[in-house]
Formats: C-alpha cells, sequence, structure tokens
C-alpha cells in the first residue's frame, strides 16, 4: 500500500535526515561548539576579573554566537553540493519542504549552540542574569532570524566561489537588524532595573516571520533556477 | 500512472561560444521510449536535463500535456524519475534509509515490507541496512534504480542506465524499462550503449 505523504511530513524528513547524518558525522557541531569554545576562553582570559557593563557583556555574547554560527550554518547546502545529493534532491524534494526543513535544522542546531554557550559565557565572563524569560526569547528570537537568513543564503552561494567569505559578507547586513535587537534585549536581561522590552521583542519576531516570508517565496526560484 | 506527453520546439543550448544545438524539435507521445545518442560531448545528458526542466535552455520552448491539458513544469516534475549519473546518496545512511528519505521527500511513504521487496528485487536486500560507505558504483546504480521502481513515475530520464553495472544488473535495468513500456510510463534514454538503443522504439541522433 502507497501512502501520499505530506508536506509536514516532508519538513520532518529532511530535518531527521540532517539531525541523522549529522550525529554520524558530527562535522557541523563540531566546528560550531570548537569554535565558540575557543572564542570564549579567549576573550575570558583577555578580560580576566574585570567587571564589564550589561551593555559590552551582550555584545560579547552575540558576537561570540554570531561568528560560531558563521562557522556551521552555511553547511546545510554546501555539503550537500560537495557530496553530488543536491542533484536528488532537486529531482525528488520540493523546494519549499527542503527550505522549511533545512531552516528547521539550522534553528535546532543555534539552539544547542546557546545551550551550550550560555551557561560557559555567565560563569566565565561573571555575569548575572536578571531577566531570564527575556533572556530566553530573545534567544529564541534571535536564532530564529539567525536560521531563517542564514538557510537562505547557504542556499543562494552554493554555484559560487569562495563560498566561506561570500557567506558571512552578505549575511552580514540581513543580519545586522537582529544582532542589534538582540544586543539591547540580552543588555535589558543582564541590567537589575526593569526596562521596555516588548517592543523591540516585537519587532524582532516581526523582522523573523518577515524573512522566513520573503525566503519561501524566493527559494523557489534559488531552488530550480 | 498520468499519461504524459512532452513537446519540444527550436530548443537552443550553448555554453559560452559553444553551441550544442541550434534548433531541435521533436515530440515524445506518452508511453513511448526515445534514445537519444550522440557523441561524447553531443548533448545527450544535456537534452535530457533540459526536457526534464532541470537546465534551462539558451531558446526554445518544451511543453508537457496530461490528458487534462498543458501541465505546468511544477506538476511536470512531480511525474519525473531519474537513474543518472549526477544522482548520488547519503553515504552516512543505509541503503534502506536512503530509499525511505528520498521516497518519503518524492511524496511516497511506503511499508517496510514493500522497501524490503524493491531492494531483494534489484538484488540488494542482503546489503540493505549497510551504509553506502561501503557499496560499489554498481551497487549505487542499483539502488538509484530501486528509488525510480519506488517511486513510480509517469515519465524516466536514464542516462546510460547500464553503466558500471554486471551482467545481471543490465538484465534488471532491461526489465525494469521493458515493464515501464507495458505499463505505458515514458521513457528518454541517453546513451551509447548498442544494447540499450535496442529498447527504444524511436532514435534521436545527435551530431
Amino acid at each position: 500500500m502507497r501512502i501520499m505523504s505530506s508536506g509536514f511530513h516532508k519538513v520532518y524528513l529532511i530535518l531527521i535526515k540532517e539531525l541523522q547524518t549529522e550525529y554520524r558525522s558530527r562535522e557541523a557541531i563540531g566546528s560550531l561548539l570548537l569554535f565558540s569554545l575557543t572564542t570564549l576562553s579567549a576573550v575570558s582570559m583577555t578580560i580576566g576579573s574585570q567587571v564589564l557593563s550589561p551593555r559590552f557583556l551582550a555584545v560579547l555574547f552575540w558576537i561570540v554566537l554570531f561568528f560560531s554560527a558563521m562557522a556551521g550554518l552555511s553547511r546545510v547546502f554546501l555539503q550537500e553540493q560537495s557530496s553530488g545529493t543536491i542533484y536528488t534532491l532537486r529531482a525528488y524534494g520540493g523546494a519549499q519542504p527542503i527550505l522549511f526543513g533545512k531552516f528547521l535544522y539550522n534553528f535546532v542546531l543555534l539552539n544547542l549552540l546557546s545551550l551550550f554557550l550560555l551557561p560557559l559565557f555567565l560563569a566565565f565572563l561573571n555575569t548575572d542574569v536578571y531577566h531570564l524569560k527575556l533572556l530566553l526569547l530573545v534567544l529564541l528570537a534571535g536564532n530564529t532570524g539567525m536560521a531563517v537568513i542564514t538557510t537562505l543564503l547557504a542556499s543562494l552561494i552554493i554555484q559560487a566561489q569562495s563560498q566561506g567569505a561570500l557567506f558571512t559578507i552578505i549575511s552580514f547586513p540581513l543580519l545586522l537588524p537582529v544582532l542589534l535587537f538582540c544586543i539591547q534585549l540580552t543588555t535589558a536581561a543582564f541590567t537589575p532595573e526593569p526596562t521596555a522590552a516588548m517592543q523591540p521583542l516585537l519587532f524582532l519576531f516581526v523582522y523573523d516571520l518577515v524573512m522566513l516570508g520573503i525566503s519561501s517565496v524566493l527559494f523557489d526560484y534559488i531552488w530550480y533556477d | 500512472m498520468e499519461k504524459i506527453d512532452i513537446e519540444f520546439v527550436n530548443i537552443c543550448k550553448a555554453f559560452g561560444p559553444r553551441q550544442l544545438y541550434a534548433a531541435l524539435n521533436g515530440d515524445f507521445a506518452s508511453g513511448s521510449c526515445v534514445a537519444i545518442t550522440g557523441n561524447n560531448g553531443a548533448g545527450k545528458s544535456t537534452l535530457l536535463k533540459i526536457i526534464a526542466g532541470m537546465v534551462k535552455p539558451t531558446a526554445g520552448t518544451i511543453r508537457y500535456f496530461s490528458i487534462a491539458g498543458d501541465l505546468s513544469l511544477e506538476k511536470f516534475r512531480q511525474q519525473t524519475g531519474f537513474l543518472t549519473p549526477e544522482l548520488q546518496f547519503y553515504d552516512s545512511l543505509t541503503a534502506k534509509e536512503n530509499l525511505h528519505f528520498f521516497a518519503g521527500i518524492s511524496g511516497v511513504k511506503l511499508p517496510e515490507n514493500q522497501i524490503e521487496s524493491i531492494l531483494e528485487k534489484v538484488e540488494l536486500s542482503s546489503k540493505s541496512q549497510e551504509r553506502l560507505q561501503s557499496f560499489s558504483t554498481g551497487m549505487r546504480q542499483r539502488l538509484k534504480l530501486a528509488l525510480l521502481l519506488v517511486v513510480k513515475r509517469s515519465v524516466w530520464f536514464l542516462d546510460e542506465p547500464s553503466s558500471n553495472l554486471d551482467r545481471s544488473g543490465r538484465i534488471l535495468i532491461e526489465k525494469a524499462i521493458r515493464e515501464a513500456c507495458d505499463n505505458g510510463q515514458t521513457i528518454l534514454l541517453a546513451t551509447n550503449d548498442a544494447a540499450e538503443v535496442e529498447y527504444a522504439d524511436h532514435v534521436i541522433g545527435l551530431s
């Protein structure tokens, strides 16, 4: 008996395949974690026992997260290109399930990276979190934005030369609003006084949704042309 | 299975200054088996990709028709199956996992026993739990055939399907093509192998 699978099931299959191949190769997660650990150690050793302002700590946290993400997130399509499986994906898979499956995988990777990085960052840099819920929401919104943008751009650069450099360069302007709002909100989470964070947080989620919509519209053209 | 006719008009393809075809015309009726032959570099594989909608021609149009009328490229893509050298599987997954995955994303959810029986048909059942890292080129070719049989598409694009296969593998390909023709599936075959050309009821020669 043959059963037709739905779009959600296809997205689920792609996410599971990504996690399965990553679990067996440990390429992306390895480079993400090692990069973040190295950067964090360097920052922590340089700063020593100095007390930093919440804004400076927030900037450092997002810089470490951003550059670690750049080291691993472009692999979602580059690996398919180098192994030749991208042709099989194009031949048998629809564009939208592939986009959303890959986006979810990058989102999972980023959240794993954040879960690994955040406690270490707080411990190494002796940082207090006064508004944990806000910090978790910022991480959720920031990681969503980074995952959407990096997934779309990773699909754009697969035909280009110097893919790594190009990926970071073209990601930066699109990720800048996400980073600026994340830094602003993370500063609020590291500050004891209550601050009005609702508006920038809402903006961040709306920006994520807009980027997700744009990616969905553009991806059909990128994938088949 | 949907019956699909294909028509292409004034197809031109150039890679920089190198012109492959100036104005290629033709049509394939549903259920036909067409062989495309020609020397190396004549553009056999490129023509297959152009007709499949995987590569854009420099000029010209391709139209697809079903019984209901004109078929969009998007709908046509859902009816195409491939056995070409470009098709690759995931080395870190087993044969069965690869088959499950690609069948699933193509829209087909198959029960375990059906996957097993297809793998048995292509003589890979004893290797179904092995990762593809250990597979030879011939075994990978058999897995491509298994995927083609699993997805059950109306139009098959085959590019030298018997390459790297032993005698029993070649017999499998021949049997699959004959069965597909009997089922009314359209087959486009790029080849220089005389034995493969014999499967076709029509031959296009590219110079």
